[in-house]
C-alpha cells in the first residue's frame, strides 16, 4: 500500500459529488499534495466538513493512481484561531492562500511552505498589525521568487536620499526621484526592515505605521505585476 | 417574488429586515450564525443571500469562501449588509466580485425601503 | 507610572460598536412604524452609558460603598424581572433558581449593576433562532453564595475571558475590528465585581457555561422570617 506521512497546510477545498471535499495542501517536502476527504460532508458539526483553514494537520494519505490522493486521517497540529477572529486578519489569510495557490501552480519549492507557515504565526499574534504582516509576506514572496525590489539605488544608479520623494517604477523594481508629490523615504525605510526582519522585529522598533499603507500598496502591486496575481 | 436567505446575527435587527421583504412578497429564510446559513442554503435553496460579514465565531468572510467552494451554488446573488464600516471593509482587501458579491450596503446607511429595492 | 484609564481605546471601540446596533434598530423601526420594543431599546443603551460613567466613577477615587445585608435569591429574582423584556426579544426565557438563602453583606447598587451585566451580556450571545433558556443561580458553594449565569447558548471560556481583560487592559494595540460580542457588558461586570473584591470566572453548571461569582456569607446576619 503507498500509504505516506506529512505535515500540510490546508490551503484549498473544493467539494466533490455528495459528502466528499477534495483538499489542496502545502507540504514542507511533497510540495502540493491533493487528497479526497470522504464523507466529510456528511458530518455537519463542523463548518470546515472536518479540516480546517489556517491550520496545519498531520496527513496520512494513500497515493491514487491520478493527481489525487485518499486521505485517510489527519490530526490537528496546530490552529491559528485568531485569524478567523477578526476579518481583517481573516482577509489577509484568504489572500495568502490564493496567493500561494496561484504561483505553486508550475512550481514549488520548500520556501512556500515556511512562507505561509511563518505568515499565519505572524497572523495569528493579536498584537500584531496584520497589514505589517501583509507587508512582511508580498516581500518574502518576492524574494522567494527573484524579484526583490532594489531599495538602495534608485533607476539612475544613484543612491536614495533622505528627505526626498520618490515614484516607484514598477518595470525598473526600482525607485525614481520625483519633482512633486511622491514616497517619502521612511516608506523606502520600511520596505527595508521587511527585507531583513520579521514583523515581531519591526513592530519592536516602532514608528513604522504611517509607512504601512505606502508599503503595502507597492508591495502589492509588484507583487500583481511580476506574478501576475490578478486581484 | 423570490427566495431570501437573511444572514443576521441580531434577532431583532432580522425581524425588521425579515417583515420589509416579505410586505414586498419575497419569501424570507433567516440564519443568525456561518454555519447554520450553510445548511439553510441547502434545504431553502435562496436566490439572493443578504450576508452581515461582521458575525461572532464564523464571519461572514469564512462563510463566503466556504460558500463559493459549492459549485451547484453558483449563480446565488449575495448582497453584504454590514455594519462594517467602509473604510474598514476596503482594508479587508477581498476580491468580493469573485465570491459572488453583488452589492455592498453600509447598514446605517441603507433604510429598509433600500433594502427592498435593491433585492426587486 | 501612571494608572491606565477605565476607558482606552479598545473599550471605546467595543462601546461604539455597541451602540451602533441599538441606534440602527431604532432607525429602522421608526421607518417600519412599528415603535413597540423602542422604549426597551432606548432603556437598555442608556443603561449601558450610565454603567460606564458608574464605573468611571468608582475607578476615579476611593469611593467608600455603604454595605447592607443581602438576599442574592431576591436579587436574583428582581434582575430576572427587570431583564425578562430584553430577553423575550430574543427568544430568551430567564429562569431564577434558588437553593441558597444566606444573607451576604455587600453594597446593593454595584452588585446589581454586576450582576445585570452578566445576566445582558449572556442574553446578547443567544442567537434567538429557537427559543432558550438563561439560568440566574443562587446556590451554596465552597461556603461562599455563588450567583451564576448560564446558557446552552455560551462558547465563552476562561482564556477568552482572560483575553478580555488583556485587550481591554493593554495600552498599545494596533487597530482592529471588534467583532459581535458583548464584551462590554462583562468588562463592566468584571471592574464592578472587582471594586467590591469580588472575581468573574467562567463556570459550567448541569452541563450550561456561563458566569459566576462568590460571595461570602456574612455570620452575624439573619433574615428574619
Amino acid at each position: 500500500m503507498n500509504q505516506y506521512v506529512t505535515t500540510g497546510i490546508v490551503i484549498k477545498r473544493v467539494n466533490y459529488g455528495e459528502a466528499d471535499r477534495i483538499i489542496t495542501f502545502l507540504t514542507p517536502r511533497r510540495g502540493k499534495v491533493r487528497g479526497i476527504a470522504k464523507g466529510v460532508r456528511r458530518e455537519k458539526s463542523k463548518l470546515a466538513g472536518g479540516i480546517e483553514l489556517f491550520s496545519e494537520s498531520d496527513l496520512t494519505l494513500i497515493k491514487g493512481r491520478g493527481e489525487i490522493d485518499t486521505i485517510i486521517s489527519t490530526r490537528l497540529k496546530v490552529h491559528y484561531d485568531s485569524i478567523v477572529g477578526d476579518l481583517v486578519r481573516t482577509g489577509a489569510g484568504y489572500d495568502f492562500l490564493g496567493i500561494v495557490d496561484a504561483v505553486t501552480e508550475d512550481n514549488y519549492e520548500e520556501n512556500y511552505y515556511s512562507l505561509i507557515s511563518m505568515a499565519f504565526k505572524f497572523l495569528n499574534v493579536k498584537t500584531l498589525d496584520a497589514e505589517l504582516t501583509r507587508c512582511w509576506f508580498y516581500t518574502r514572496l518576492l524574494d522567494i521568487t527573484g524579484y526583490t525590489p532594489e531599495l538602495k539605488l534608485d533607476v539612475n544608479d544613484e543612491p536614495l536620499r533622505e528627505d526626498e520623494n520618490y515614484l516607484f517604477d514598477f518595470s525598473a523594481g526600482r525607485f525614481q526621484l520625483s519633482q512633486s508629490e511622491g514616497f517619502s523615504t521612511d516608506v523606502i525605510k520600511l520596505m527595508r526592515l521587511l527585507q531583513k526582519h520579521t514583523p515581531a522585529q519591526i513592530d519592536r522598533v516602532g514608528g513604522t505605521k504611517e509607512a504601512l499603507p505606502a508599503a503595502a500598496q507597492i508591495l502589492s502591486r509588484l507583487a500583481e505585476y511580476y506574478l501576475q496575481i490578478k486581484k | 417574488m423570490s427566495r431570501i436567505l437573511i444572514i443576521e446575527p441580531d434577532v431583532v435587527l432580522a425581524r425588521l429586515y425579515k417583515s420589509a421583504l416579505v410586505a414586498s412578497r419575497h419569501e424570507v429564510g433567516h440564519s443568525t450564525t456561518a454555519q447554520e446559513a450553510l445548511h439553510a442554503v441547502e434545504k431553502f435553496r435562496p436566490d439572493t443571500i443578504i450576508l452581515e460579514i461582521d458575525m461572532p465565531n464564523h464571519n461572514g468572510l469564512e462563510f463566503l469562501y466556504e460558500f463559493s467552494s459549492y459549485s451547484d451554488w453558483v449563480g446565488i446573488d449575495i448582497i453584504i449588509h454590514t455594519s462594517l464600516r467602509p473604510s474598514l471593509f476596503q482594508r479587508m482587501k477581498v476580491s468580493w466580485q469573485h465570491l459572488g458579491v453583488i452589492e455592498y450596503l453600509y447598514k446605517p446607511d441603507t433604510t429598509l425601503a433600500a433594502l427592498q429595492q435593491t433585492v426587486a | 507610572m501612571q494608572t491606565p484609564d477605565f476607558i482606552n481605546n479598545s473599550l471605546l471601540d467595543s462601546i461604539v460598536e455597541q451602540l451602533r446596533t441599538p441606534l440602527l434598530t431604532i432607525k429602522l423601526m421608526v421607518e417600519a412604524g412599528d415603535t413597540s420594543q423602542l422604549g426597551l431599546i432606548t432603556s437598555s443603551s442608556i443603561q449601558l452609558l450610565d454603567d460606564i460613567a458608574y464605573v468611571r466613577e468608582l475607578t476615579k477615587g476611593n469611593p467608600s460603598l455603604d454595605l447592607s445585608p443581602i438576599n442574592i435569591a431576591v436579587l436574583s429574582d428582581d434582575i430576572a424581572h427587570a431583564l425578562t423584556p430584553f430577553a423575550s426579544a430574543r427568544n430568551v426565557a430567564i429562569q431564577p433558581v434558588s437553593l441558597c438563602n444566606r444573607p451576604v453583606l455587600a453594597h446593593r447598587y454595584t452588585l446589581l449593576r454586576a450582576y445585570e451585566n452578566m445576566v445582558k451580556g449572556i442574553l446578547s450571545m443567544s442567537r434567538g433562532e429557537k427559543a432558550s433558556t438563561v439560568v440566574l443561580s443562587t446556590s451554596n458553594q465552597n461556603g461562599g453564595v455563588r450567583f451564576g449565569v448560564y446558557s446552552s447558548e455560551v462558547n465563552l471560556s476562561a482564556r477568552d475571558l482572560s483575553q478580555m481583560r488583556k485587550l481591554f487592559g493593554a495600552s498599545r494595540r494596533p487597530a482592529s475590528l471588534v467583532t459581535t460580542s458583548p464584551v462590554t457588558e462583562l468588562y463592566i461586570a468584571d471592574k464592578l465585581l472587582s471594586i467590591l473584591g469580588l472575581r468573574l470566572r467562567t463556570a459550567i453548571s448541569a452541563r450550561q457555561h456561563g458566569f459566576a461569582t462568590s460571595l461570602t456569607p456574612s455570620s452575624q446576619l439573619t433574615f428574619l422570617r
